[in-house]
């Protein structure tokens, strides 16, 4: 129904051309018209890449090198912190973390079961 | 034309960003990255693990969750009848672990309120610095308070001797027995002055509250024993020295390493460590120099200016 009618207004329209009323159909015709016939060409601009459509003035960039001072100010806080939770085993006297258990004595004390282990013939009795 | 497609772009880019922060106040359970199925399979293997081997070391967050389960599965086994049996055997992997829940554990833990279980930090993994623990069921056979405890008790029990009768009695006598001074210890209140530091009072009190009668016996005889090791330990070093002289005549004494506290050294780690550079240590007029005699550094370290 719509495509007849359509057919009727571009008919009428070529009909109409030298009209008075030439002026303000042809647009609402080729407005219809163009709604419901599908178009196969498209206007776009041709890319190149992406790029293209960033002015280089938006692009970040550094001015200049950062010198050697700059740079070292930058990381003047990147260094290792000391570690202050440092503190004594009660057991051994060898160093150790706060509220942490001392590797030194677990090592001792995990041989000293091994050991056992292994004199008891592979099976300790957990029970 | 291009104005308007880049402004596009910039608005279509910035609505996905997520502005609101997201907080995590008072959520009881980690995730642990891993799906809820996954998740409670590895905790299961961890519990059945722990219920194994009475002592495993793994990471501190899932230290942490599987001591939680583990309480309750205890309170299962405590408990032992058929809903409770039905529930842990649902739960746990391995018939090993379901015996030893209903029989040993809740032997065990028969007396006991609560806390069946204990965290031992661990200093970090190797591989990406995660922090380690060691997760122990309390009283089991290798527990490493324990352990820690008798070797603490050892040797504050030594440091006690040799202010009062001097190296040379007690290397000859060595460490006599400690029962009657560990019972005075646990019935003291922790603040009070006595011959344990505070912190191993403490410990000790805790370590022999639910155990038997011969639990101090025990105790006093680790320590004992421990404290025989640490007056034994300098002499063995210097003589494994004198043994490899011939080899490497030029070897240096075996020296201890920075910040290592002798038996009676008062001052923490950090001011040991740093020697006279500590902060607080008065500055030595020069050619004072004196060595520190103590039994240690005699039978390790020798002494330049020792005749």
């Amino acid at each position: 129904m719509a495509t007849v009618l359509l057919r009727r207004t571009s008919a009428s329209l070529t009909f109409l051309r030298p009209s008075l009323f030439a002026n303000w159909l042809a647009p609402v015709a080729t407005a219809a018209a163009s709604l419901n016939v599908p178009r196969t060409t498209w206007n776009l601009p041709a890319l190149g890449s992406l790029l293209e459509l960033f002015p280089s003035i938006v692009l970040a960039v550094p001015k200049s090198k950062t010198s050697h001072s700059r740079k070292a100010m930058r990381s003047a806080n990147k260094g290792l912190k000391d570690k202050r939770n440092i503190t004594n085993c009660a057991g051994c006297g060898s160093v150790k973390l706060a509220h942490h258990i001392c590797p030194n004595c677990y090592s001792q004390i995990s041989r000293q079961f091994k050991d056992k282990k292994k004199e008891s013939g592979d099976i300790i009795d957990l029970s | 034309m291009a104005a308007r497609l880049y402004s596009v772009i910039v608005l279509a880019v910035s609505s996905t960003f997520n502005s609101t922060p997201i907080m995590k106040h008072g959520v009881a359970f980690r995730k642990f990255s891993r799906t809820s199925s996954h998740r409670m399979l590895m905790l299961r293997n961890l519990v059945t693990s722990l219920f194994e081997h009475e002592q495993i070391k793994t990471t501190l967050p899932k230290a942490r969750d599987t001591a939680r389960l583990a309480e309750k599965i205890i309170t299962m086994g405590k408990k032992g009848d058929n809903g409770s049996q039905t529930r842990a055997s649902a739960f746990l992997l391995k018939p090993i672990a379901l015996t030893k829940l209903f029989s040993t554990f809740a032997q065990r833990y028969a007396d006991r309120p609560g806390g069946y279980t204990r965290i031992h930090k661990f200093g970090n993994r190797v591989g990406d610095n995660a922090p380690h623990a060691i997760l122990e069921l309390v009283d089991n056979p290798r527990d490493l308070r324990w352990e820690l405890t008798s070797r603490a008790v050892g040797r504050e029990l030594l440091k006690d001797k040799l202010h009062k009768k001097g190296p040379q009695r007690v290397l000859n006598e060595g460490a006599e027995s400690a029962s009657e001074i560990l019972r005075q210890e646990r019935a003291m209140d922790p603040e009070n002055q006595g011959i344990l530091r505070p912190k191993t009072r403490w410990n000790l009190q805790k370590i022999l509250r639910f155990r038997n009668k011969n639990a101090v016996d025990e105790l006093a005889k680790k320590a004992v024993d421990y404290a025989d090791q640490l007056l034994a330990e300098p002499l063995a070093s210097r003589a494994l020295h004198e043994g490899s002289k011939h080899e490497s005549p030029s070897a240096r004494l075996p020296r201890r390493h920075a910040g290592h506290k002798r038996i009676g050294e008062e001052r923490p780690a950090i001011v040991v460590a740093q020697g006279s550079l500590a902060p607080g240590t008065p500055p030595r007029a020069p050619g004072s120099k004196k060595p520190t005699f103590n039994m240690e550094s005699a039978l390790t370290e020798g002494f330049k200016h020792a005749s």
